[in-house]
């Protein structure tokens, strides 16, 4: 059930779909019902779900998934996500539609580095790995890159068959990765292939709903910018060519010259602050962001309840909810202690609401 | 002339709460129908809210019934 | 009326703990009320049931099967009656196995559907390409038998490589014309068609890939066709295909009718286990006796002991009694009203039920709704054609619908007392026809008596409502709120008595009743709820007026219906006239019947209801089977 785009072309029902998000969003699960599930085990955990939103999807891999425990809740789970995500998004319509479809094309990117990763060995599980599948793209694309495309070149054919504007970005990023055998400058093309398509897309719009996406697209550039920066600079030369133009925060100068982490923040605009959380590496420091990054997405819950950051707060919501009841199996069928468990989850901070 | 005068009065006096009420009826139907549409419960106080515009219509009708009666 | 509950306590021997539950889930009347969680022997049970439970309705939700309504009782009854002679331990096993093999037979067969759409697909594809050479694979070229291989390749650079190729192909001697074929295709990329002999082959692929051209290989399953045969080979496969397909969805089809309704029996047999158990599982399995409380509506408790103690005798005791003034917020509330009443529930069910101290307000609407409803379409021709209709909706199947015809039935008649006193039949062409006369006045001719008379009545509705709002703070002890009520309901009456008093030209001496009515108000508000109450108080006028609604609605349906007699007038007894004026009365009909009930409810919910109801009460839930309908609640 892919949300058809024939709507965009209507007037926009953010009343009516951010009434329906707001009330879908109390179902969300709280930090208490983290904590239990960590401390409990993964049958808990499967009788939870049984009884949870992701009842139905659990429902199906229990009645024809066979596999193991933790398979059938991670299935059950990515499907259980993408139901939200893509059921919500089909009550959009137009412009709401239009950028409810920014959220779902991310979908589509990180599957597409997904791809893109495991292309240049060829060799790979022949189960499909985890897909991100509220994608707008079908996801039967996906698997049958992932089953019958074992090299870049195969891949490019294959995407070049495909009707769909991702496929072209995702072939080019493919015919790089042929062409220089380099996987980074592969992903450059995806990412800078994707910004470019949906800053296409949304051109000639201004209003204030527009400018939330644009800031939205450019705070993810900054946040692929960022993840560059923290490069070492022996890279240099490949480093500054691969910035991407369009950040919100972070000026491409800036990016080039500075390299210091306060620096670099101080007069970009986000409040961020590094060493706060004293992190140490650097994929301590990234991880950081990328949390703050989210905080920051998870704060448009509450802002304009008529505008599309309702869209925007919950879908990160939806998709951070996935993401740790995901790390949250794997980590029970780890038996894992709960402490540790809890520690690598992203969890309302304590005390805020 | 006069009575055109006070027929206008009177239609302006229905008429543009009316074209008022039925856009925020609009706006406040709409989030509601989405509201009721996953919470059946609220469906009492989403009444209650809809319904909250409509006095501005209501009193226009009456300020138009005024209006005829008293200088028609 | 809110039905009278009995607070009931059972006792029972634990070890016939598993069917005196069976016998009370089958009883269906007792709202149970449990405290602590599950104990860790039993929920195994517990757990297991609901495995079992999610994995049966999973089967249906696979099959597609939703009919849950075509269920027959019956077979519901033969599965319980089958299943409930299995012994208890070997029961969630023997299910499970069962359920095993046919799940692996359905996700078999769902699979191969997936794979077969799959392939399909890729042959579609393939087809589509393939299609734009089929002239070029059947070109004679006169050249050697050679090998054709089709080449991804970006338009800019086609040129160069075709350039490149036809040097080879000269300096090998081999002709060129006829041996290639480009066909552009989105995004400056296209596909290139290429014939070559065995001799050139690497020297080809070489140049091409030198160019960035990407070779395009057929799928899978024609690996070792040539490409030039294998457009019909892809053909024949896409028509087994798709034979397969529908060959699947038969199967899937025929095992949907076939295990469906079975499945669906089996799921509501497991429903009503695992309910049993989750109660069971509270219990202390250790303790030789258990206990459990509820509540129970007081009609049903006769019936209800006798077959406990019909059935289990000694080994249960049973203890009730009315509930006391403090446990009134726990008790859940049901209703139960005399048939006449019974269908205007309907209205509560958008609201939560009042609280069991509270009032059901039931008869109330049933008396208000049709009166006011009748008063807005306040036309015995409209209220004869709604009449034919609510008795065509008394007979429908579904219980709603009869529900609402039974509500239509008395909106029907008061519109033909209204009609009556309006004078309309079908606008003014009971007038025409039949001289007919208002009993009362011409509603669309003299305004202000009926907008006078509206306003009144919204007074009268106002005041009762507040009286019973009164009333409910007397009855539960809650000064606060009678006190504000009160203090409302006497500001209001002082502001009537004063108009009374002005426009009745008394002596000025009588002004001291409205007033001291206004001061004791006044006081009685400011003690009940502070500035609230006075802003409650100007809201309650403004309610008041709000009735007025009924004056205009019923004055716009009179109008238009005066509309369509003039379209006559105007058009004479022609075709078109005719037509044009049951148009109009059509429109008129559909805006009386969905206007008047519109706001009708409105004015109870809003300036009724906010009077007095307060929804806090908690529904009464029976511990009880669920029937195939009403499951999906649950899920």
């Amino acid at each position: 059930m892919i949300p058809s785009q024939k709507f965009i072309g209507e007037s926009p029902n953010y009343e009516y779909l951010n009434a329906v998000i707001r009330a879908r969003g109390t179902r969300l699960l709280g930090r208490e019902v983290f904590s239990r599930l960590a401390s409990g085990s993964l049958e808990d955990m499967e009788l939870f779900l049984l009884e949870s939103r992701y009842g139905p999807r659990y429902r199906e891999q229990l009645a024809t998934g066979g596999g193991s425990l933790l398979g059938r809740i991670e299935n059950a789970l990515a499907w259980g996500a993408a139901d939200i995500l893509r059921e919500t998004a089909s009550l959009a319509r137009g412009e709401s539609l239009l950028f409810f479809s920014v959220i779902l094309s991310l979908g589509d990117l990180h599957n597409g580095r997904i791809l893109l990763r495991a292309s240049p060995g060829g060799i790979r599980p022949k189960n499909s790995p985890a897909w991100h599948r509220y994608s707008l793209a079908d996801l039967a694309f996906y698997d049958d890159l992932w089953k019958k495309s074992a090299t870049p070149a195969d891949g490019a054919v294959r995407c070049h068959e495909e009707n769909h504007d991702f496929a072209r970005i995702l072939g080019e990023s493919y015919r790089v990765l042929h062409e220089t055998g380099d996987l980074f400058r592969a992903e450059r093309a995806l990412y800078s292939g994707w910004f470019g398509w949906w800053s296409e897309r949304l051109r000639g719009r201004n209003n204030e709903n527009s400018r939330r996406i644009e800031e939205y697209l450019g705070r993810l550039t900054d946040l692929w910018n960022f993840s560059i920066w923290l490069r070492p600079r022996k890279e240099a030369v490949s480093r500054d060519q691969a910035f991407l133009p369009g950040g919100w925060g972070f000026s491409q100068e800036a990016l080039e010259s500075l390299d210091d982490p306060d620096k670099l923040f101080a007069g970009s605009g986000w409040s961020f602050v590094p060493g706060k959380r004293g992190e140490r590496t650097r994929s301590d420091l990234f991880r950081s962001f990328q949390r703050h990054f989210y905080e920051w997405q998870k704060s448009l819950y509450r802002q304009n309840l008529l505008g599309t950051d309702v869209s925007l707060g919950y879908a990160a919501q939806v998709v951070q909810e996935w993401k740790n009841l995901s790390l949250l199996a794997v980590g029970l069928s780890l038996k894992m202690p709960a402490a540790d468990l809890e520690r690598h989850l992203f969890l309302q901070e304590e005390g805020t609401v | 002339m006069e009575k055109a005068l006070i027929a206008l009065a009177a239609a302006l006096a229905v008429g543009i709460p009316a074209v008022a009420t039925a856009y925020a009826q609009a706006k406040i139907g709409s989030a509601g129908a989405g509201t009721v549409a996953e919470k059946p419960e609220t469906g009492g106080t989403i009444i209650i809210l809809e319904a909250i515009p409509e006095t501005m219509v209501i009193l226009g009708f009456v300020v138009a019934i005024m209006l005829i009666l008293q200088f028609a | 009326m809110i039905r009278k509950m009995i607070r009931l306590a059972l006792w029972g021997v634990t070890g016939k703990r598993r069917e005196i539950i069976e016998e009370l889930h089958r009883l269906g009347v007792l709202h149970l009320e449990q405290g602590s969680g599950p104990s860790a022997g039993e929920s195994a049970r517990l757990n297991t049931l609901r495995l079992l439970r999610g994995k049966t309705l999973g089967l249906l939700e696979s099959l597609g099967w939703d009919e849950w309504t075509s269920l027959s009782e019956e077979s519901i009854n033969d599965t319980e009656k089958l299943l409930s002679s299995l012994p208890a331990d070997e029961l969630a096993p023997e299910i499970g196995k069962s359920l095993e093999e046919f799940g692996k037979r359905l996700s078999s067969l769902l699979d191969e559907r997936t794979a077969s759409e799959e392939l399909l697909l890729r042959a579609k594809k393939a087809r589509d390409i393939l299609d734009r050479f089929s002239a070029f694979f059947r070109r004679e070229d006169g050249g050697p038998q050679g090998k054709t291989t089709l080449w991804l390749i970006s338009e800019n650079t086609v040129q160069q490589a075709l350039a490149a190729l036809h040097g080879a192909f000269s300096s090998r001697g081999e002709a060129w014309d006829g041996r290639h074929h480009f066909v552009p295709g989105k995004d400056f990329m296209g596909v290139l068609g290429l014939r070559v002999s065995p001799e050139l082959e690497g020297e080809a692929s070489e140049i091409l890939s030198r160019w960035k051209a990407l070779p395009w290989s057929l799928p899978e399953f024609c690996s070792g066709v040539r490409v030039e045969d294998a457009l019909a080979i892809l053909g024949k496969k896409s028509e087994t295909l798709s034979e397969r397909l529908e060959t699947i969805s038969g199967d899937l089809r025929r095992a949907s009718g076939e295990w469906g309704p079975r499945l669906a029996a089996l799921f509501l047999f497991i429903d009503a286990r695992t309910e049993q158990a989750a109660v069971e599982a509270r219990l202390d399995p250790s303790a030789d006796t258990f206990t459990l409380h509820g509540w129970i509506p007081e009609d049903a408790l006769e019936a209800t002991v006798s077959a406990l103690k019909g059935r289990f005798g000694d080994d249960v005791l049973l203890q009730w009694r009315h509930p006391g003034e403090k446990e009134w917020s726990t008790v859940p509330t049901s209703l139960n009203n005399r048939p006449l009443c019974a269908p205007f529930e309907l209205f509560l069910k958008l609201l939560r039920p009042p609280s069991y101290s509270g009032i059901d307000p039931t008869t109330a609407v049933a008396l208000f709704f049709p009166f006011f409803s009748g008063c807005m379409i306040g036309d015995m021709g409209y209220g004869a054609l709604i009449l034919l209709l609510s008795l065509k909706l008394k007979k429908a199947v579904r219980p709603m619908l009869r529900d609402i015809g039974s509500i239509l039935l008395s909106v029907s008649l008061w519109s033909i007392v209204w009609g009556a006193a309006w004078g309309e039949f079908f606008g003014d062409a009971g007038h025409r026809l039949f001289h007919l006369e208002p009993l009362w006045v011409e509603r669309s001719v003299s305004v202000l008596p009926v907008v006078v008379f509206t306003v009144a009545l919204g007074a009268a509705h106002v005041f009762f409502g507040l009286l019973l709002g009164i009333y409910q703070g007397v009855r539960n002890s809650h000064r606060h709120l009678w006190m504000e009520k009160a203090g409302n309901l006497a500001v209001l009456l002082a502001l009537v008595a004063g108009l009374v008093v002005l426009k009745a030209e008394m002596p000025r001496g009588v002004f001291t009743v409205p007033f001291s009515l206004l001061v004791i108000g006044l006081a009685l508000l400011i003690a009940g709820g502070g500035i609230g109450g006075i802003i409650e108080t100007l809201g309650s006028i403004g309610n008041i007026i709000s009735y007025v609604r009924i004056a205009a609605i019923g004055l716009s349906s009179a109008i238009l219906a005066l509309v369509a007699s003039k379209f006559l007038d105007v058009f004479g007894l022609s075709v078109f006239g005719i037509f044009l004026a049951l148009m109009i009365h059509l429109l008129n009909f559909v805006l009386a019947i969905g206007g008047s009930a519109l706001h009708s409810a409105r004015l109870h919910y809003v300036e009724f209801f906010g009077k007095f109801y307060s929804g806090n009460g908690k529904e009464y839930t029976p511990f009880q089977r669920r029937s195939g309908s009403s499951w999906k609640k649950h899920s």
